[in-house]
């Protein structure tokens, strides 16, 4: 079966920064691939190129077997959905448009909504517990709802890949726990593959399968948690000295810093 | 549902006020007149004034209030800026200069270039012009666009009045140019401005879902399946055409792209159904509302129609400056 995601050498630049400088990554089928690395290592840059939204790029990238290049935006967007860090529209939107925006490169013709589009923009709506307020304007809701909300839109989309940036970074400790379930959660029980971003290690240590360490536009390591999580590596990658132990509730790994 | 009612009552108010506003002048009629030559009951010399003047000023003010009104709610929705209108953003300065260098060229040097391709041309280019100074590394900060449509509208008025008064060594029909009228409006403007305003609305209510889907963000629109330059430019095409064809019939009329889109939204929400026609029919009947004053006021005088906008529509200008739509972004 063909790998999800498929890098190898993948060059960006901003100008005359450069951003990436040959990355590899390689997203299984299924699986949760955490991407963690400091401030400016590039992992925001590397999914925008993913998701269509940088075009410049250099190297080889393959989405479900095809040629990243060759994807049309419209096609791209059938396989791909996107959860952002944070989503501000610029006018007042109703939580249900904002879901319905997942069905759009779905639509066919003049672009009418089928019965089909809103029966999986209901179902996407319930499975992540926003349809009660679904009339509400976007823009008063709580942090945790919007983001709900914005799991919904990509739902909607029905890729079979997702990317999250850091897509809990702006809630407190109880919403971000349940949205990253919620949104976990949803990649199981519909066979998703998603590539993850996270600020907090011992975040992505609980809802990833595998970790990849970027820094400096380079992709440093991956692995399963238990084997990559490591002092050496910690202390390559944020410059910083840790002590991992085992987390006494999930039996999986805890870092914990210190100078 | 009580949207629903509201797009009614705006409807119903839309054909009355019409009606209704057509009534005042020179000559004054009454409704039953009016019914009466709208049939074909009633000839002679009022009721010829009334179908080849009045009813024809009628119509193109609805049209072009219409159409700028829903060019503008285009250009607010694709660049997410609620400041954003044909007036404000340099379109229609553009488009009255190539209209007056039409003029020009036949005045002077006996070229005859049709005015509303060359209204187009210009109206396209500054649209664009005002776009690439206001861009910011792939964003537009909401306030740096105004700023740059405001030296853009400068720079083409101040060619506009220097081809004026070369080529005529005068300054009266610089108001016409500046200021916006439609006392020359006939059925032929009619038949001109129908089908582009039409084809506006046709075009902008395939693409509304694309527009909305732009007012959250361009980046998140690509991972949607929308091209956002495929669609600004689109847009941009499209309300140059509008504008173009509106300054060469009735000169500059700014602020109807920018109010009535913001008071729609208001009334029904920019993800609305209802958005476009409510938009459409409010434009209309704003500028008719607008050109009535502008007829009567200080008859048999008459003020120019963009006075009237701007005497309505900068205040909202300012209250929309320092509201919290704008205040996010400045």
């Amino acid at each position: 079966m063909v790998e999800p995601i498929q890098i190898e050498g993948l060059h960006f630049s901003y100008g005359k920064e450069e951003v990436l400088r040959g990355i590899d990554l390689h997203l299984k089928n299924g699986e949760v691939l955490g991407v963690l690395g400091p401030n400016g290592s590039g992992k925001s840059t590397l999914m925008s190129v993913i998701c269509g939204i940088r075009k410049n790029w250099s190297g080889k990238i393959s989405v479900m077997g095809d040629n990243l290049r060759d994807l049309s935006t419209k096609k791209l967007a059938r396989i791909v959905s996107y959860i952002p860090q944070s989503f501000e529209p610029s006018f007042d939107l109703k939580v249900e448009t904002i879901v319905s925006f997942g069905r759009n490169p779905h639509l066919k013709g003049l672009g009418n909504m089928t019965n089909e589009d809103y029966r999986i923009i209901e179902e996407s709506m319930r499975l992540t517990e926003v349809y009660e307020f679904r009339d509400r304007p976007f823009s008063t809701l709580s942090g945790g709802e919007k983001q709900r909300v914005i799991i919904a839109k990509a739902l909607a989309q029905e890729g079979k890949i997702l990317l999250m940036d850091e897509f809990t970074t702006h809630l407190d400790p109880g919403h971000a726990r349940r949205v990253g379930k919620i949104a976990t959660d949803l990649v199981r029980a519909k066979g998703l593959s998603a590539i993850a971003i996270f600020h907090d290690i011992n975040q992505a240590v609980e809802i990833s399968d595998r970790l990849l360490f970027i820094n400096n536009g380079r992709a440093l390591a991956s692995g399963k948690v238990w084997d990559i999580v490591t002092p050496e590596i910690i202390s390559l990658v944020y410059g910083l000295k840790s002590r991992i132990m085992e987390n006494p509730i999930s039996g999986l790994p805890l870092v914990v810093f210190y100078d | 549902m009580k949207r629903t009612v509201l797009f009614v009552l705006l409807s119903t108010a839309s054909i009355l006020g019409m009606l209704w506003f057509s009534s005042f002048g020179t000559i004054s009629y009454s409704l039953g007149e009016i019914f009466e030559i709208l049939i074909g009951k009633s000839s002679g010399t009022a009721s010829s004034i009334y179908l080849n003047l009045r009813l024809p000023r009628l119509l193109v003010a609805f049209l072009i209030g219409s159409g700028l009104a829903v060019g503008g709610n285009g250009l607010q929705l694709t660049l997410k800026n609620p400041l954003a209108d044909p007036y404000i953003i340099g379109i229609s300065a553009g488009a009255s200069f190539g209209a007056v260098l039409s003029l020009f060229l036949r005045e002077v040097s006996r070229v005859d270039l049709n005015m509303n391709s060359l209204a187009f041309a210009f109206a396209l280019f500054s649209s664009f012009l005002t776009y690439t100074i206001s861009r910011r590394g792939g964003r537009i900060p909401i306030t740096t666009l105004v700023l740059s449509g405001v030296i853009v509208s400068f720079l083409f008025n101040a060619a506009v009045t220097f081809l004026v008064v070369f080529a005529w060594r005068n300054v009266i029909t610089l108001h016409f140019w500046s200021l916006g009228s439609l006392s020359g409006a006939t059925w032929n403007d009619v038949f001109k401005l129908t089908p582009v305003i039409f084809a506006q609305y046709g075009i902008f209510a395939v693409v509304h879902r694309k527009m909305v889907i732009m007012a959250a963000g361009e980046e998140h629109a690509v991972t949607v399946g929308v091209r956002p330059e495929l669609l600004k430019f689109l847009v941009f095409f499209t309300v140059s055409i509008v504008s173009a064809v509106a300054v060469s019939t009735a000169g500059l009329i700014g602020f109807v792209g920018l109010v009535i889109p913001h008071m729609i939204r208001l009334a029904f929400g920019a993800d609305s159904k209802l958005n476009l026609p409510a938009t459409a029919l409010l434009g209309g009947l704003f500028l008719v509302i607008c050109d009535t004053f502008a007829r009567t006021l200080f008859q048999p005088t008459e003020l120019p129609i963009g006075a009237v906008t701007a005497l309505v529509g900068a205040p909202v200008f300012i209250f929309l400056l320092r509201s919290k739509e704008v205040a996010k972004d400045g």
